[in-house]
């Protein structure tokens, strides 16, 4: 009786997801543009300065970016959860390729934006997260550093391109990927309304995290939590190997699931999912290491 | 239903939000920095750091944006002139950079001399990994070797790596990196808001006390520079009954001396000690010897040299004159006027004497210059006069390696039988790692002079007074049972200066005719070959570490007695040499007397005879040799204990 209840829960629970992320969105984009007219992309100092200046100083801004934070990591984790939901029931071998491709690239963008919304906080951590993507991205041949150049810019420069890509490219390139989706599952004021409590109730309790300030240790720089797995793995293997190569073929292996059939399926499969639980066992690893160790 | 209990909640959130939003908005001020939203009032630490232009986060760090105290906070450091943070904040970059990495390589940041030393007294070994300075012994993870462990406990409370605050009372006031010199006045907090108080008191003029809250143990320079004996605790003489209330630093009583002529004219230590020598030269010496620069010929026999050429020697990018140097130090200084002159004096290591001024050249001939020193705490003038040449005395044939102090440091603290306790089975606060590590040392003198001092070979080989440094160790084991061969005994002696300079010289006979002077210890001469010197006091009867008397650096072979840190007792043929005058000395006893210009000669004239007679009081005429002879057989003064000799020298007694 109990668990026949918990399976509804649950059920009714993934059927509201796709509610619930939009309702995460819509948040998290009308933060988003709140937040965009008090920061300050440019200059050394004065990117961090705004940042806190919209926490401390700003009317209603410590709310504004806390609801903003909470709403963005509720969209990043729905969004993976949405993927790997539909990862582990295999959709894909019955999903056109186009329709299974845009499911990858939305997860794509939901985790750039969340690297990128990461960078823009402007504090040590940021500027150590832009540099280390700057730096994997100079490692692909041919391209790296023109590409580099798109991601993080030099000087009191360094956080505009973050910015145009967290404000102007990646939410339209999402929003148009979760077209269908939003015309279909449009949430209901309800759901809404209580995504918007949660997150809002939230954002009243739990404060926001203290900045990474520039003394601070370079050892104890922690990245965004999705990226921990990839901070691991930047401290043994070659950075074109596991920020770069691996990260496309990965995903690349992941687009094509649906045109593979048989044991090439089976096998794409089980390779993606060891290496999703190897990630989430070095993100865990890296998080007790940097906890007991530095 | 359920719209009402929504809106309850919406209602119920938005009143949360709004109280928070009205609770920060009393928080935010249309100020610089958002430290200053709290600490309004906040006075300058000194005119060259305003809190107008430099805020509170240049040197505090923390988050100066922020308007919430725990954002404010975050990183903030109480004292910047920590060394641990001194790179961030007064040696961040456009501010004092090279200084802060200077001092982390000083002798009084790395106490590199007094590790050895320790090192040293248990035998002299070191494992190649073993630390040998205090931020390495700080990191040190491994157990802790005898000398590690007593540095850490007994001495670590004297560096500048100490947190400032750390400990108790008087610890309390010492280490704190930049700020050990530099902070003159701590801060007065009176309001609990915190929004007005006195900012601490920054200077580049570093009061006395300053220094002395560290340099008043082992070598007691800066006791004895004013004057102060530290005595045997009786509190004598007593005063309305009991004991008088001349204390110093750990209760200790003192009696007051003659202090030396520099503090009686108002000078302190920085008035000699350059910035290099106190932040060092950002090399890191292996003891306080390699470190110093200043030498009293700097001032005292100043080479005014013309600025033409001469650039870059103050280190500043770009390479500056001296004139501008001393200009803008003096300006910084805030009590000194800007030199008037383009002629200036560098110490040995290249660094300007700005407070030196030269009023007038000396002429070519017998009418000397004029210098103006000025003291760095007040500004005032200290004018004397130098000549182009050095006077008779100071050029007398034979006495080239002398150091200013053999003659002009009349008295020296010597303190004999250092009795060192460690037992195994207590504890004792370790002050490097900051908690209590089983083994408690403890240190009991058996008594202390304050009396002329021995001559011995210094740095850089230069004769030099002397003080003995006798340890011995006794360790207790856990069972408190005593542990012979863990428990090192050491007769130790180190040449340095003890701040005790006066005017007036030692005499001639205090070195050519008193045995103690020139390193035997107190004893009798005589002209027997079988037993020239005889000691006052003989170690060997006695079981005494030492075979001789507890002054004595060597026998009358040469061999030394004691364990020289640097340096070493007078040579065999030095002695030989010292020894020769003696016996003319009681006629012959005026630097100008002309057997001096020649002494070796004048002696080869008296053996073959073809040296006039010399005449005592009355008609009677003696031969030198005779007189030779005769005075080979005198008997070496007392020695001279405190209140004796220096009784008329006191101030009060």
């Amino acid at each position: 009786m109990n668990s026949s209840r918990a399976a509804n829960g649950l059920r009714t629970l993934w059927l509201r997801m796709p509610s619930v992320f939009l309702s995460s969105l819509l948040i998290c984009l009308g933060s988003g543009v709140l937040l965009a007219f008090q920061y300050q992309p440019a200059g050394g100092d004065e990117v961090m300065r705004s940042v806190e200046e919209i926490t401390t100083l700003i009317p209603y801004g410590f709310f504004l970016r806390r609801l903003h934070f909470a709403s963005g990591q509720t969209c990043a984790i729905l969004a993976i959860l949405h993927t790997g939901r539909y990862f582990l029931k295999k959709t894909y071998g019955r999903t056109a390729p186009a329709e299974w491709t845009r499911l990858a690239l939305g997860l794509a963008v939901c985790l750039l934006l969340v690297l990128t919304g990461f960078i823009l906080k402007g504090d040590a951590e940021g500027v150590r997260a832009g540099t280390v993507l700057a730096s994997l991205l100079r490692e692909i041949p041919l391209i790296g550093p023109v590409l580099s150049g798109f991601a993080v810019g030099q000087g009191n420069s360094f956080f505009m391109p973050p910015f145009l890509l967290h404000c102007l490219i990646l939410p339209p390139i999402l929003l148009l990927l979760l077209g269908k989706h939003i015309r279909v599952r449009l949430p209901a004021q309800s759901t809404f309304a209580a995504t918007a409590l949660v997150l809002g109730g939230w954002s009243l309790i739990v404060p926001m995290a203290l900045p990474a300030l520039s003394g601070d240790p370079a050892a104890e720089a922690t990245g965004p939590w999705l990226f921990l797995g990839l901070q691991a793995m930047l401290m043994r293997l070659p950075p074109l190997l596991c920020g770069v190569t691996l990260p496309a073929g990965l995903f690349t292996l992941f687009c094509v699931l649906p045109i593979l059939r048989g044991t090439r399926a089976a096998a794409a499969h089980n390779l993606l999912l060891a290496f999703a639980a190897m990630y989430a066992a070095l993100s865990l690893g890296f998080v007790l290491y940097s906890s007991i160790f530095v | 239903m359920r719209i009402v209990l929504t809106l309850i909640v919406v209602i119920l959130m938005l009143g949360a939000l709004v109280r928070t939003e009205y609770e920060r908005s009393l928080a935010r001020k249309d100020v610089s920095e958002g430290c200053l939203a709290c600490h309004a009032e906040v006075d300058d630490p000194d005119a060259l750091h305003p809190v107008k232009s430099f805020g509170c986060a240049t040197c505090h760090l923390g988050n100066a944006f922020a308007f919430e105290k725990r954002r404010a906070h975050q990183g903030m450091v109480l004292n910047p002139g920590d060394l641990r943070v001194a790179s961030q904040t007064c040696g961040r970059e456009g501010c004092h950079p090279s200084h802060a990495e200077r001092v982390k390589r000083s002798v009084m940041a790395t106490n590199t001399g007094i590790i050895a030393s320790l090192y040293r007294l248990w035998g002299g070994s070191r494992g190649e990994d073993q630390p040998l300075d205090v931020q390495s012994l700080m990191a040190w993870t491994g157990p802790k070797s005898p000398p590690l462990d007593y540095f850490s406990k007994l001495c670590g409370s004297c560096h500048l790596w100490r947190p400032l605050g750390e400990g108790g009372g008087e610890f309390a006031e010492r280490g704190g990196g930049c700020s050990a010199c530099h902070i003159i006045r701590r801060h007065e907090m009176t309001d609990p808001t915190r929004a007005r108080f006195k900012h601490a008191e920054l200077s580049m003029r570093a009061p006395m006390a300053n220094c002395v809250r560290c340099h008043n143990r082992s070598a007691r320079i800066g006791l004895t520079y004013q004057g102060r004996l530290e005595d045997d605790g009786y509190g004598t003489p007593h005063e309305d009954g009991g004991p008088n209330q001349r204390r110093i630093t750990g209760g200790r009583h003192y009696q007051e001396l003659i202090p030396d002529v520099h503090f009686r004219a108002g000078m302190v230590c920085i008035d000699c000690h350059t910035g290099t020598e106190l932040m060092g030269d950002g090399i890191s010496h292996k003891s306080l010897v390699g470190q110093l620069e200043i030498r009293c010929e700097d001032c005292h026999a100043p080479q005014f040299r013309p600025e033409a050429g001469i650039v870059n020697l103050s280190g500043a990018s770009p390479p500056e004159l001296p004139s501008k140097n001393a200009a803008r130090l003096s300006a910084l200084n805030g009590h000194m006027p800007s030199p008037a002159t383009d002629r200036f004096v560098f110490s040995q290591k290249g660094s300007l004497l700005y407070a030196l001024r030269l009023v007038d050249a000396p002429s070519s001939g017998p009418t000397p210059g004029k210098a103006a020193l000025y003291r760095k705490l007040d500004g005032a003038p200290l004018s004397y006069a130098f000549d182009a040449t050095p006077r008779p005395h100071h050029a007398l044939p034979g006495h080239e390696r002398l150091s200013c102090q053999a003659c002009h440091s009349p008295i020296m603290p010597q303190c004999y039988g250092c009795h060192i306790t460690m037992r195994q089975n207590e504890t004792q606060y370790d002050k490097l790692l900051g908690r209590e590590t089983s083994g408690k040392w403890s240190e009991e003198r058996s008594y202390a002079r304050f009396e002329t001092p021995v001559l011995a070979v210094g740095p850089n080989n230069r004769i030099m007074p002397a003080s003995p440094c006798q340890a011995e160790v006794s360790v207790f084991d856990q069972n408190a049972i005593f542990r012979p061969l863990e428990s090192p005994v050491a007769s130790l002696a180190r040449a340095f200066d003890p701040h005790s300079t006066q005017k007036t010289s030692r005499s001639c006979r205090d070195c050519h005719l008193e045995t103690k002077t020139m390193g035997l210890g107190v004893g009798r001469m005589s002209a027997q070959k079988k037993q020239p010197f005889r000691s006052a006091y003989d170690g060997n009867r006695s079981g005494f570490v030492q075979p001789g008397s507890p002054e004595a650096l060597m026998d009358l072979s040469g061999r030394p007695l004691l364990d020289f840190v640097v340096g070493g007792p007078l040579e065999k043929a030095s002695l030989a040499r010292i020894r020769g005058v003696g016996p003319c000395l009681p006629c012959h006893n005026r630097y100008e007397d002309s057997i001096y210009r020649n002494f070796a000669d004048s002696l080869d004239r008296l053996g073959s005879r073809r040296a006039s007679s010399c005449f005592m009081s009355g008609a009677r005429p003696v031969q030198c040799d005779t007189l030779f002879r005769d005075n080979l057989s005198h008997r070496s003064p007392r020695p001279v204990v405190s209140g004796e000799r220096f009784r008329d020298m006191r101030i009060s007694y």
